[in-house]
């Protein structure tokens, strides 16, 4: 991001010429080498002389015929920002449109229609907007190519070059982080001055170091500690992670020493810091304390780089959000795409197909949604006299509803049209699985489309001819076959009657049937998941968990996939495979993995039920996509070795865990977090609005002593980290408590230790009797 | 196929549908025409970027009339309109004597479409009001329609701004259209 070159690579003028029609007037710096009149009718959309303002989005390069011919004028592609295009297809350009109707008495037939857009290589378009609104104020009043000149070197002058780019981990914990200040420190060590920027990256580069050799340095920086007593544990307790640290060693040593509660200042931490510790050197201390304070000056909120656009002597400011993936464009919501497909009027027609209606005549219809997207369905959403920005929204929305937010499934932005017309009819409704936004209810009749979204009423219609489109497939035969899990499954399945007749594993009934095939449970999981996002929207929580949630709801269609293909096929290669917790004879033990089921009658139900849309997806290019991401991502991962989700779903949810168990998750998650990114990848799988930490901790509090010293190893190697303090800031005072003692007893026995390799063996250095707490908590 | 069984449905029931493309050159007065039927008001207009589409109920008939944009760089989108289309309504500007010819040609371009082979066609001799303007006579005459034997046509002199002859016009669409096309 910080070193993509040009923000702007086009601007556009087109206007509606009262005797001609639509027509482009101007193409700056040069033309696309792409059809003129296709962008002069996609800049005026259906309807535009109705609306006084709107905003249309489009791209470019998507397919053969809005591929751009200069692609010399661009800067080479960064790879990590292909949309799933060939891999040596022309970068995505996101094409965001103004279109502004002026009615005016003293013009012949009294209006003027006019629409400017930007060409940009960034998803998050709407960024651009203040700036758009501008220049076409100006081009409206002095109407002259200069203005399109005015336009692109405003927006290329924008300096994002300071902006951190952030790891896909890092953005995930960022997006579900609702502190302003997570991952301040990405902001010091671009933002702040060259001179102070040299000090700060020796510091943490010293910092770093000395974690990443923790287990051999620890000792040593303990030796200049005052023995840890009781009471320095209680004058400690729980406020210690309540201030901001400054430094991670810092940060270490203020246990002992912070004041009991309060926020701590900068200044405060660092004088006791430097106090206390004679070994850190004064300007490295001064450096850090100032930086920070200078850092909470500049920046407001982490979730946002700041920056700005000048323009005519305008400074317009701009905020860049760091955390959205590239499956996600612009400023979409999920919220408003939920509601309107939610509403009291809303309904569903048209036939029901196993692919889609996953519960029967119960299916809700954004279920119904997500199972056309994931099964690459052709998608309309029709906005008929709505504005052609509002049917964009919902088309970009519906691209993040299918992928998870972009963090689990791609492939879905590259066939969305935002705002189509009748211009290129043909082209872009022979792509396959198009997931298009229209004003002109021609489509409706006429339209060769699956799934229609009528964005006005709420009205979801499912193509009359979706069994010729999508014939019934016929699936894998149980009798086929041999794995005893197939069969486990097969058994689940015919157990249950109100099952028995799902097409999902058809023998003799055909799939397309009468309605009675499709059984709809008002209890279906997918149903309780729908109702719970509605009630968070309708108590006001925001955006950022809706996505969260749709983000979890798909990494779990993908592992329940995973499930499926293990169960029918035998095997997976889109997920660890499915396999217990085993604890065999002399003490060897082998972590489970794959995705679980609490109770694995009602996950065969689950799997039976999903059985159709899974293999709607496999046949999918977002399947082989997946396939291949997640294949790179096994080699790729900072935590090898072993299935994390697996072990934090059990953390989470096994009713009844073995003490083997409990020990070899966490000795595991321990051992495998070290590194920074090993943290951050924890962390990103410990969402605040799941618990956060909790299912580690709760390790505190484990009967055996092993487990306990595991899990504080752990904490301790989060704590040196300043994301890794703020989750431990959310922990409730009772596990914070507990974290914080018994990290003083173990550091009190380690130095007890070293010390006593060091000298002779003294009785005032003879070990506490801290079982005798601890077996409290254990007992 | 849709308006097959509509117009069997139509048997059944006294309300008949009956599905209208309105096209012309631009500034003809096609949307003018088309919220004159529907609000029985003379409304400014602008020119029309895509299309209008609103339902005008004239004598039990429900007429579903589409006025789409006519500036010759948004001709080409007219065919996508064509499917399903049971009467044209062709408005030409009685007083523009300089561009007939190419109304005629924009005309026969239609009309030569496989879709629209069945369809009724009105035409409206619009602007009557206006000085010199063509008698329907003239545009019959201009428009070649005298050449057209397989197909139904009507000629009505209409004025947009006061509604006169817009009625009569559908009535004639509504008379003729059980006519057509027996299947």
């Amino acid at each position: 991001m910080a070193n993509s070159g040009q923000h702007c690579a086009f601007v556009l003028l087109a206007e509606f010429d009262i005797d001609r029609g639509a027509q482009l007037t101007y193409q700056f710096p040069q033309p696309l080498g792409t059809d003129e009149g296709l962008l002069a009718n996609l800049m005026l959309p259906d309807g535009a002389e109705k609306q006084l303002e709107d905003w249309t989005i489009f791209f470019l390069n998507q397919t053969s015929f809005n591929t751009i011919a200069p692609v010399l004028a661009l800067e080479s592609p960064d790879p990590k920002e292909l949309n799933g295009l060939a891999d040596d297809g022309p970068e995505l350009l996101y094409v965001l449109n103004l279109v502004r109707t002026k009615h005016d008495k003293t013009v012949r037939r009294g209006a003027v229609v006019k629409a400017m857009a930007i060409c940009t290589r960034h998803p998050f378009i709407q960024i651009f907007k203040p700036v758009l609104l501008m220049a076409l104020d100006d081009y409206f009043t002095n109407p002259s190519q200069d203005c399109l000149a005015r336009l692109f070197d405003a927006v290329n002058a924008m300096d994002i070059s300071a902006a951190p780019t952030l790891t896909r981990c890092e953005k995930l914990i960022m997006r579900t982080s609702e502190r302003k200040d997570v991952f301040a420190e990405k902001f010091a060590e671009r933002r702040i001055p060259m001179d102070i920027r040299q000090t700060l990256i020796q510091h943490s580069n010293e910092s770093r170091s000395s974690i990443e050799g923790k287990s051999r340095s620890r000792t040593d920086s303990l030796t200049s500690q005052h023995s840890a007593s009781e009471a320095s544990f209680s004058l400690g307790g729980s406020a210690v992670w309540v201030g901001d640290e400054s430094g991670l060693e810092n940060g270490r040593e203020r246990e002992h020493h912070s004041p009991p509660r309060g926020r701590i200042s900068t200044d405060a931490s660092s004088a006791s810091s430097h106090g206390v510790n004679g070994r850190r050197e004064e300007s490295t201390a001064t450096a850090t304390s100032y930086t920070e304070a200078q850092l909470r000056s500049v920046v407001k909120d982490t979730h946002f780089y700041q920056t700005s656009i000048a323009y005519k002597g305008h400074t317009l400011p701009i905020r860049m959000p760091l955390s959205t993936f590239p499956e996600e464009v612009g400023d979409y919501s999920l919220i408003q795409l939920i509601q309107i497909f939610s509403a009291p009027g809303a309904t569903v027609a048209g036939p029901q197909h196993p692919h889609l209606h996953t519960n029967g005549s119960m299916t809700h219809p954004i279920i119904l949604l997500f199972n056309a997207l994931v099964t690459g369905k052709r998608i309309i959403f029709l906005g008929y006299q709505r504005p052609a920005g509002q049917v964009s929204s919902y088309v970009l929305a519906a691209c993040a509803l299918g992928s998870g937010c972009g963090a689990v499934l791609r492939g879905f932005i590259a066939r969305a049209f935002p705002y189509a017309n009748l211009t290129n009819r043909d082209e872009w409704e022979s792509i396959p699985g198009f997931i298009a936004g229209v004003t002109n209810p021609i489509f409706e009749s006429a339209g060769s489309w699956d799934l229609l979204c009528d964005v006005g009423t709420g009205r979801m219609t499912v193509h009359k001819d979706i069994y010729v489109s999508w014939p019934p497939v016929q699936q894998p035969q149980a009798s086929t076959i041999s794995r005893a899990g197939a069969s486990r499954l097969d058994s689940a399945m015919s157990s249950e009657d109100d099952i028995g007749r799902t097409p999902a594993l058809p023998r003799d009934a055909p799939i397309q049937g009468s309605k009675s095939d499709f059984v709809a449970k008002a209890d279906n999981a997918d149903n309780i998941f729908i109702e719970d996002v509605i009630s968070a929207i309708s108590y006001h929580f925001g955006e950022p968990l809706v996505r969260a949630r749709f983000m979890e709801y798909v990494s779990r269609f993908v592992r329940l996939a995973a499930r499926y293909e293990e169960e029918i096929m035998g095997s997976t290669k889109i997920a660890y495979p499915n396999s217990p917790f085993m604890d065999g004879p002399n003490g060897y033990t082998q972590l489970g993995s794959g995705m679980m089921f609490l109770d694995e009658v009602a996950g065969a139900k689950e799997l039976a039920a999903n059985a159709n849309r899974i293999e709607g997806w496999r046949r999918t290019t977002m399947y082989e996509y997946y396939l291949a991401d997640f294949q790179t991502a096994l080699s790729a991962k900072a935590i090898q070795g072993f299935d994390l989700s697996h072990q934090l779903w059990r953390l989470r949810n096994a009713k009844t865990m073995s003490d083997a168990e409990a020990e070899a998750i966490l000795r595991a998650i321990a051992e495998g977090v070290q590194t920074y990114e090993q943290v951050v990848e924890l962390l990103a799988s410990l969402p605040p609005h799941q618990g956060g930490l909790l299912p580690l901790t709760f390790g505190l509090f484990h009967q055996q002593e092993q487990v306990r010293d595991v899990t504080v190893e752990l904490l301790t190697v989060l704590r040196a980290f300043p994301v890794g303090v703020q989750f431990l800031q959310t922990l409730n005072h009772f596990h914070r408590y507990a974290y914080v003692r018994q990290a003083h007893a173990r550091e009190a026995r380690l130095f007890r230790e070293h010390n006593n390799q060091l000298y002779p063996p003294s009785s005032k250095n003879s070990r506490t009797p801290s079982n005798q707490s601890e077996s409290s908590f254990g007992g | 196929m849709g308006a097959n069984f509509s117009k069997a449905l139509n048997k059944l029931f006294a309300n008949k549908e009956m599905r209208l493309l309105m096209l012309g050159l631009d500034a003809a007065g096609k949307t003018t025409i088309l919220y004159k039927l529907k609000l029985n008001q003379s409304v400014t207009t602008i020119p029309t970027v895509g299309f209008n589409v609103e339902t005008v109920t004239y004598k039990n008939v429900k007429f579903n009339v589409w006025d789409v944009g006519g500036q010759d760089k948004i001709r080409p989108l007219w065919r996508h309109y064509y499917t399903g289309t049971q009467g044209l309504v062709f408005v030409v500007d009685s007083q523009d004597r300089e561009r007939i010819d190419e109304a005629r040609t924009e005309l026969h371009r239609i009309l030569s479409d496989r879709e629209m082979k069945d369809c009724l066609l009105l035409v409206f001799a619009n602007k009557q009001d206006l000085p010199g303007a063509m008698s329907p006579a003239e545009v019959t005459e201009k428009l070649g329609l005298h050449k057209m034997r397989d197909r139904s046509w009507y000629v009505h002199p209409s004025c947009a701004t006061t509604g006169e002859g817009l009625f009569e016009g559908l009535q004639w669409l509504s008379q003729n259209v059980k006519k057509q096309r027996p299947s």
